[in-house]
């Protein structure tokens, strides 16, 4: 079935039997379940809003290879234009889910495996390129919602794959049939895993001799034989359960809901493997898929943040301060953050490059830029917000407490803000704030599409250092 | 009376400075029955209507503007803008 509206897509998953264990629980039906529903809802609007004649322009494209009109999410960047429409769609999502909407990591996996298995072919003679084509024509019909299965748990990260003392650590090829590969070991904090239909995996790191079982790139139905997810228990997750106030974003929820994707002898058709063991191809992949995947954190990172802005305006209206010296510049700093981390995105986008593919890439000295500003920024803004909140984000009431017959009064006396403002409305932003800025949240900020000093490690690769030494011993006047 | 046959296109509206669905819905209730909506994809209009929500103006570069009314914001009164797309003038902003 393709899928169109959001219904389409909550019956898809309802369809599709996945083992999903939530705390410690095998659950029945992954479409309804209440902690899943939040990031379901966020995912669910990639649907909704490509629907709408004001949205489509950046929610759809025009496919490359059939000339059909699909989602965005399944589309191969074809212009520099096209990157910079992509950041522009992260944004305005954002801005209605102020959430994590989670298709992104698959969207990048599939760029980049389009220019990689293209520059394999080229090398190898392999068919690769031509396989991979068929099975994107089919995710841009049926419009599936993907997991890009990058990190592998990784174990002693002191040594390679083929070092470590429990060799499925790394997901592996643990057997080639005729017909196939089997796969062993696990991909970790699965943005999305719990809500989509298929998981994309790739080599977590360049690979060395030795370590050809673990360059594998492969497209797996989420309810193969032998797929086993594990939901990751987020701050305050328990809020999901009651719903209402409390949760903060009860609609959408808090990042994109990760999970532990475990593969116990996963068999994976051919047509479905998209590397083998090409281990010199290990880094390309990996540098072009965390690229790809950084290049969109000024988008979506900068719509949410616009809503922390909007949020922490608010609570300072609500409790009188919002006209005062230091609040508007503490706003002020805010906005600045956000669209320094918003202006990275459109940045590396506009001076996006042709692959060998025909398919466009942004650059990626930029793109880590814009990332590791997120790991700085996305704290910085948050902080401010929690100076503009006050404390009382912290130490407020429960809902139930508000609604009490018997203390419910105390809490609207003493919550109260400005006139005119119900504490009820008071306590509902207050609660949004704490939702968004704390907790897996921030975290999520520092370690998604990779850590810090990942980014810092493409610096030292990218940032043409010896150049610049040059270049000042050229104004120095300095001859060697 | 032949109504005129309008496509009207958004930008995608990432981070619009109004709301555009909202302007758009004042211009067909200023239009009244003299103007048939339709879409691009239709391939039978008359003239375009483009409606972007910043000043960027992202459509504008993919168009022939002999049959274009760009609208970047919502200053212009919504009747004004109905007068335009009746009218033979054919050009932006």
């Amino acid at each position: 079935m393709k899928i169109k509206t959001k219904e389409d897509y909550v019956k898809s998953l309802k369809d599709q039997k996945v083992v999903i264990y939530y705390n410690g629980e095998l659950v029945k039906d992954r479409s309804n379940h209440p902690a899943f529903v939040p990031h379901i809802n966020s995912a669910g609007k990639t649907y909704e809003l490509a629907l709408l004649p004001e949205n489509e322009d950046l929610l759809t494209a025009k496919s490359n290879i059939t000339g059909n009109k699909i989602s965005r999410f399944t589309h191969i960047h074809q212009s520099v234009d096209d990157l910079i429409k992509k950041v522009q769609m992260l944004r305005l999502i954002a801005h209605e889910t102020a959430s994590c909407f989670q298709r992104c990591v698959g969207f990048d996996a599939l760029n980049a495996l389009y220019m990689t298995t293209y520059e394999i072919d080229e090398k190898y003679g392999t068919k690769y390129f031509t396989r991979f084509v068929e099975y994107l024509k089919k995710i841009q019909e049926e419009n599936f919602m993907l997991v890009g299965g990058m990190t592998d748990p990784k174990g002693d990260r002191s040594k390679k794959p083929s070092q470590q003392a429990d060799p499925d650590l790394f997901t592996r090829i643990v057997e080639k049939r005729k017909d196939g590969v089997v796969i062993r070991g696990a991909k970790a904090h699965q943005t999305g895993a719990v809500n989509s239909h298929e998981i994309m995996i790739l080599p977590t790191q360049a690979m060395a001799e030795g370590d050809e079982a673990y360059a594998i790139a492969a497209a797996i139905p989420l309810d193969a034989k032998g797929v086993t997810l594990i939901f990751g228990r987020q701050t305050n997750e328990e809020r999901k359960l009651e719903g209402g106030m409390d949760a903060g974003n009860c609609e959408f929820g808090m990042v994109g809901g990760e999970a532990l994707v475990v593969f116990e002898d996963v068999f994976v058709p051919w047509e479905r493997v998209f590397m083998c063991g090409e281990i010199d191809f290990c880094g390309t992949l990996v540098e072009r898929f965390a690229t790809l995947h950084r290049q969109n954190y000024g988008g979506c990172k900068g719509g949410v943040s616009d809503i922390i802005i909007g949020a922490s305006a608010v609570a300072a209206q609500y409790q009188g301060t919002l006209g005062a010296s230091h609040i508007k510049d503490k706003l002020v700093e805010m906005l600045h953050l956000a669209e320094t981390v918003y202006s990275g995105s459109v940045a590396c986008s506009a001076m996006g490059t042709k692959t060998k593919s025909g398919s466009y890439y942004p650059d990626p000295l930029l793109a880590n830029c814009t990332k590791h500003n997120i790991t700085r920024n996305i704290y910085e803004i948050s902080r401010l917000a929690h100076d503009i909140g006050g404390g009382i984000m912290a130490t407020l009431p429960f809902n139930n407490d508000l609604k009490s017959s018997a203390v419910g009064k105390y809490v609207e006396k003493y919550m109260k803000g400005v006139e005119g403002v119900s504490t009820e409305n008071r306590m509902m932003i207050l609660r949004l704030l704490e939702n968004m800025t704390g907790g897996t949240a921030l975290v999520e900020s520092m370690h998604g599409a990779g850590s810090p000093q990942s980014q810092r490690v493409m610096y030292q690769r990218l940032g043409r250092l010896n150049d610049k030494m040059k270049m000042a011993k050229k104004i120095a006047k300095i001859k060697d | 009376m032949i109504k005129e046959r309008i496509a009207l296109k958004y930008c995608g509206g990432c981070n619009p400075t109004f709301d555009r669905v909202e302007y758009v819905r004042k211009i067909q209730s200023a239009a009244e029955d003299r103007i048939e909506w339709t879409t691009l994809d239709d391939g039978h209009w008359d003239k375009v209507l483009l409606i972007h929500g910043c000043d960027t103006a992202c459509l504008e570069k993919n168009f022939d503007f002999s049959k274009i009314i760009s609208i970047r914001n919502d200053a212009q009164d919504p009747g004004e803008i109905v007068q335009r797309l009746l009218s033979e003038e054919k050009n932006e902003d």
